[in-house]
């Protein structure tokens, strides 16, 4: 049997960023629900509710979460471009860009939890 | 704005309150923005064919990056926050809002209006009667299927779901006669399941109230 | 073991060995047909009849709806109709369509004489038909389903459809979709694994990324509607109450999880439509295709955000405005990826020498209509439009520019570009361009006009109105227009009736194009290429018309017959660098045995005849078995020449066989089911009125534990199964004591089952079942399978190289593991959410 040199794994680079936005959906959406039927969007923390603390806290995390991610596809990227060719480079450059654009729709998505009303 | 021809007893774009105003604003600034934005597809596409050496100095990052990512993330950008703000708007909020409140019961395949601070009024079955110039919060609840509770010229639709309450707040800015429908398909009478509102003076609307006793 | 290598036949001599091994026979032995080039034209011919059935209905409906106050059709026969067309067209129309058109060019696109599974196509094939066909003659007899296409509850629960409408829609579609399930592991097993010798994921033609795409969100969007048609059916059958308000069920979570499905649906239609536009729109433009590595991250993006968008079809059920965001925000966001493809395909036409063509006017076709239903899209995907034209001829208008315009367009293009392809013959342009104007013309007279009958307030779903809503004139231009579009569709059948009669036949690529299912003789040949290629460049900008005569003479891999096998070639999955030589099976009447079964079990479900269901189940579990019984070898072979100087092993003998990863793909849809039904409890427990429920499981602790030890060591013992056999030692003994622990954890749970309180008193009890049912199935399936690998081995299919049995019994055992963990924890968590519920 042949061995790889681009290992399989690099086939789930194109998906991670944007399974990392589908967790921080899934995380965010339930939260709200969840915080929605507990009533936490009627304790005040100082100047918000819990339930928009909660919400903003889950936000930044995700972002930050999604934004290492891309950091770190990104230096696997530009290290490769140092290199010569090889097929499946693309996955690599494809992974970063595909992780940048899920770090683009997090941002995108989940900013309304700044303002919007959270259980009306 | 280009209303003639758009106005009847249902029309969206005939607006009897601010909600519906709101609401049909927005439809038209979508209507001229989206009509720009075919109209420069075409455009494009068009040239593609018959004069692409004008098109032909875009590389492909401009195509990509410039048409495909950066235009419309500036159009959705704009769009989405005055959306949402305009939603948050329309929301029943209880700040400094007295409200009035009446229940709506849906069942197949009729609406029944209950008058909670008129005791003793009621219910009145098919007819709606509100004041008019004072926001109203509707409790939409359903005895059996899911309906959907709309008066277009009021403005958006709320459904009335079996185990949940929802609430709907709507203002007719004049007294007058409006049409509402059954928005959520609920069976064999769905056709059929359509009610009137009757918007009062608020002068009137208590005497209203107890005549329709 | 006999090897007959030829050596150096003729092209003449080696296309009538091949065609003897790959050919299905004539007359009755049609019906054994496993064949991906049968089955894919199969599947497209059937789903063009379903058409044509979607077609007169929505006839029927313009009819109606033609004048106010109409006295055609009555609403219960109306209510039938709407929901049979929406039905017929999504699931019987348009993803059959796809797969078929898939099933049939994506192996000979990707270097492959088949798909990885063909005795999975027929029986997918079987149960597509099948299915199919109880939902239209049920149209014959009146009790066709009448909720709408959505089958909202409690509107199709047992107190308002008494019939069994709803029954036939919910089984019929599951029916259904067994064929799209099936199609989407083997569509993935077979682009990761099938690949032509060389071909990269990066020089895989763009097709092969669309598909592959679209095949991954029906592996992941289709398990949560399979679920909820159980529970529906089973609340319908047995009174378990989930969705029931007064009960602690809740409606709500029938349409999360119909929409959960119902919107990557949507674009499950589109992407491989797009996909044929991809590989069309280069051809025409004489360039290749912009920013191809562009698309490819556009298409994964937009399939992930396809899955958060669900709930737009939701936003006037009372869900919090924040929420109602997140999905406005993502449903705007997927406007990007389309518009990147929309603009790398101008930037192509524009930067290439554009030709005109038949296929080319559908393209132009659609760029105008799915560019408007892109358009009205985004509209209403903000919030309060919708709450405006959400239920409205708005979205009925938005629907169809999106569907027709992304999907009907597309594949007319698609069908002018590839019907040479089969049949060898051109068309003929005289009645091709009236047919498009009259496609054209007729569709935008009938639904442009729409977009203004909802602003004018008319609601979906009703079956007549009354002449004051100034929507007379409106509705009679919709139906005028939608006869044009009826006869423009009648003109392209008999365009390509003409076609076959008198289209001139050609040599080779008509088209110019770059694709290697060019590069076969036309018609194909059932095993597609004499020999198999090795592509050192991005394979759709290849030369089929060089490449074609060389294949057809031996110049390639597996350019031989031997022992009567059909031989194709496995590859790495991302590198594409050879790695087996796959066995496919041979024609079979299994899969139509197994169709036959599944449909006794469908109907018996149907007509309530619940053991006799049980029964045919039983029955349907041994035909499967019938289907391992048929493949493998009793001795280990080793490295075989696969010509070109290289000798690989047989797939029976490595790892990484399509068996095994098209059973680690069931599995994934198989967990996402799972999730689905652990986010409904959850869901329950949250949202639902009516909590916390009047009687919980007491003593569930000691039988829990019991299933999860159990379970962990049927996984374990599979393992050292594995590992025996792997040293060459008998593994039956543990495989056997697998067997042994799984039944003690199906005791284990039937106890749990009888401790639950009466699971219709409440969702609780009723979904603690679900999960108990679940549990009982998986370890059933880890039992099955562990048993039987025992018996291969004893049987001598296994060997310490020819592994794939014990692999699969891991796999499960594994699998039945995890599933039993998490499932017990969540049965013995609910108590606790439950009462927590009730102060939530």
């Amino acid at each position: 049997m042949s061995t790889s040199p681009v290992p399989a794994i690099r086939f789930w680079l194109l998906l991670l960023g944007f399974i990392a936005w589908s967790g921080a959906f899934v995380l965010l959406y339930g939260m709200l629900s969840v915080g929605c039927a507990a009533g936490w969007h009627l304790q005040m923390v100082g100047p918000m509710s819990l339930q928009r603390l909660m919400l903003v806290g889950l936000f930044i995390l995700s972002l930050a979460g999604i934004g290492l991610l891309t950091f770190v596809q990104y230096r696997g990227w530009k290290a490769r471009r140092r290199e010569r060719p090889a097929p499946n480079d693309f996955l690599i450059a494809g992974g970063f860009f595909a992780s940048l654009a899920a770090l683009g729709a997090t941002a995108f998505t989940f900013a309304p939890v700044v303002a919007l009303s959270p259980c009306l | 704005m280009p209303l003639a021809g758009c106005t009847g007893l249902l029309s969206t774009l005939d607006p009897a309150g601010p909600a519906a105003a709101s609401i049909a604003t927005l439809w038209w600034v979508m209507f001229y923005g989206a009509t720009v934005l075919f109209a420069l597809v075409a455009v494009l596409l068009a040239m593609s064919y018959w004069r692409s050496g004008l098109i032909r100095r875009l590389t492909p990052l401009q195509w990509i990056l410039g048409l495909g990512v950066g235009m419309p993330v500036v159009v959705l950008t704009a769009l989405v926050t005055t959306a949402f703000v305009q939603g948050e708007g329309l929301l029943p909020h209880r700040d400094g809002v007295r409200p009035v409140t009446i229940s709506v019961l849906a069942r197949q395949w009729r609406w029944e209006f209950a008058y909670p601070e008129s005791p003793g009024v009621g219910p009145t079955i098919g007819v709606l009667h509100m004041p008019a110039g004072v926001p109203v919060d509707l409790t939409l609840e359903s005895a059996d299927v899911i309906h959907g509770f709309w008066i277009p010229r009021l403005g958006g639709k709320l459904d009335a779901i079996p185990g949940h309450v929802n609430v709907v707040r709507l203002l007719a800015d004049q007294p007058g006669r409006y049409h509402g429908v059954c928005a959520e398909f609920c069976g064999d009478g769905h056709t059929q399941m359509r009610f009137e509102v009757i918007a009062h003076a608020p002068e009137d609307y208590q005497a209203a109230l107890e005549a329709s006793r | 073991m006999s090897e007959t290598m030829e050596q150096g036949p003729s092209p003449i001599a080696r296309h009538k060995a091949l065609e003897g091994i790959w050919g299905t026979g004539p007359g009755l032995e049609r019906l054994a047909a496993v064949n991906h080039n049968i089955l894919g034209k199969r599947f497209m011919v059937a789903a063009l009849v379903f058409f044509a059935i979607g077609g007169i209905l929505s006839m029927l409906i313009r009819a109606q709806l033609a004048t106010p106050n109409s006295a055609f059709i009555g609403p219960e026969i109306y209510n039938q109709i709407f929901t049979m067309h929406g039905t017929v067209m999504m699931f019987l129309f348009a993803i059959p369509m796809f797969e078929g058109l898939a099933m049939y060019l994506l192996p000979k696109m990707i270097g492959a004489r088949d798909l990885a599974f063909p005795r999975l196509t027929a029986y997918g094939f079987w149960c597509y038909i099948f299915g199919g066909t109880i939902l239209v003659v049920s149209m014959l007899f009146g009790v066709a389903p009448d909720s709408g296409w959505f089958m909202y509850t409690p509107l199709s629960s047992q107190p308002y459809t008494p019939g069994i409408n709803a029954d036939v829609w919910l089984l019929g579609v599951t029916f259904v979709e067994i064929s799209a399930m099936a199609a989407a592991v083997e569509i993935i097993a077979t682009i990761l694994k099938m690949r032509a010798p060389g071909m990269s994921l990066d020089r895989m033609p763009i097709y092969g990324w669309y598909i592959l795409v679209t095949a991954g969100m029906m592996l992941i969007g289709f398990p949560p509607l399979i679920l909820g048609s159980i529970l529906l059916e089973m609340e319908r059958a047995f009174d378990l109450p989930f969705f029931d308000p007064t009960r602690g069920g809740d409606p709500l979570l029938w349409q999360h999880l119909f929409w959960l499905f119902g919107h990557p649906e949507v674009y499950i239609i589109f992407l491989p439509a797009a996909g044929a536009l991809s590989t069309i729109i280069p051809v025409f433009a004489r360039h290749p295709l912009i920013g191809y590595r562009a698309i490819v991250v556009a298409i994964i993006a937009m399939a992930f955000l396809s899955f958060g968008l669900w709930v737009h079809h939701m936003f006037t059920v009372g869900i919090p405005h924040l929420a109602l965001a997140f999905f406005s925000a993502a449903s705007a966001l997927v406007a990007i990826p389309t518009a990147v493809q929309i603009f790398a395909w101008i930037a192509t036409i524009a930067h290439g020498r554009p030709r005109f063509s038949v296929p080319m006017l559908y393209v132009m076709g659609f760029f105008f209509v799915f560019v408007i239903g892109g358009l009205t899209g985004v509209m209403l995907a903000m919030v309060p439009f919708n709450w405006q034209a959400h239920d409205t001829h708005f979205v009925v208008a938005h629907l169809h520019y999106v569907l027709v315009g992304g999907f009907v367009f597309p594949m007319l293009a698609a069908g002018y570009y590839w019907l040479p392809h089969i049949t060898g013959r051109l068309p003929l342009a005289r009645l091709s361009v009236p047919a498009f104007w009259l496609i054209f013309i007729g569709f935008n007279a009938t639904f442009f006009l729409m977009h203004i009958t909802g602003l004018m307030g008319m609601p979906r779903r009703i079956a007549t109105y009354p002449s004051n809503f100034g929507w007379d004139w409106l509705n009679l231009l919709s139906s005028v227009g939608g006869f044009i579009l009826t006869m423009g569709f009648a003109l392209v059948l008999l365009d390509i009736i003409m076609m076959f009669k008198f289209g001139k036949g050609f040599r080779r690529d008509p088209w110019q194009a770059g694709t290697l299912e060019w590069a076969t003789p036309t018609p194909p040949p059932s095993y597609n290429f004499a020999a198999i290629p090795r592509v050192t460049e991005r394979a759709d900008g290849l030369s089929p018309r060089l490449l074609g005569p060389q294949l057809a003479r031996g110049e390639g891999y597996l350019a031989h017959t031997r022992n009567g096998w059909q031989e194709t070639l496995g590859v790495d999955m991302t590198t594409g660098e050879p790695d087996q030589i796959i066995i496919l099976p041979r024609r079979t009447y299994l899969p139509l045995v197994s169709g036959l079964v599944t449909a006794a079990v469908v109907l018996c479900m149907l007509f309530k005849l619940y053991w006799f269901a049980l029964g045919a189940l039983g029955l349907l579990v041994v035909t499967f078995l019938f289907w391992a019984a048929a493949v493998g070898n009793k001795s280990d072979i080793g490295p075989l020449p696969a010509g070109q100087g290289i000798s690989l092993p047989l797939d029976g003998e490595v790892k990484g066989s399509p068996t095994f990863w098209g059973v680690v793909l069931l599995l994934a849809a198989d967990a996402t089911l799972f999730a689905s039904l652990l986010f409904g409890a959850l869901f329950l427990v949250v949202v639902a009125p009516g909590w916390p429920p009047p009687a919980l499981l007491e003593g569930g602790f000691v039988p829990g534990m019991v299933v999860v030890l159990a379970a962990a060591a049927g996984a374990g013992l599979a393992r050292l199964g594995r590992r025996a056999n792997a040293a060459n030692a008998s593994p039956i003994a543990m495989q056997l004591g697998a067997g042994l622990v799984q039944a003690i954890a199906l005791g284990a749970i039937f106890w749990l089952i009888a401790a639950l309180p009466d699971p219709t008193a409440h969702a609780y009890s009723a979904t603690s079942l679900a999960l108990l049912v679940y549990l009982l199935v998986h370890n059933g399936i880890a039992f099955i399978v562990a048993v039987h690998a025992a018996w291969r081995y004893h049987a001598g299919f296994v060997s310490a190289r020819r592994a794939t049995d014990p692999r699969l019994a891991v796999l499960w055992g594994d699998y039945a593991g995890f599933a039993a963990l998490v499932g017990i924890l969540m049965l013995l968590g609910l108590p606790f959410l439950a009462t927590l519920g009730g102060g939530l």
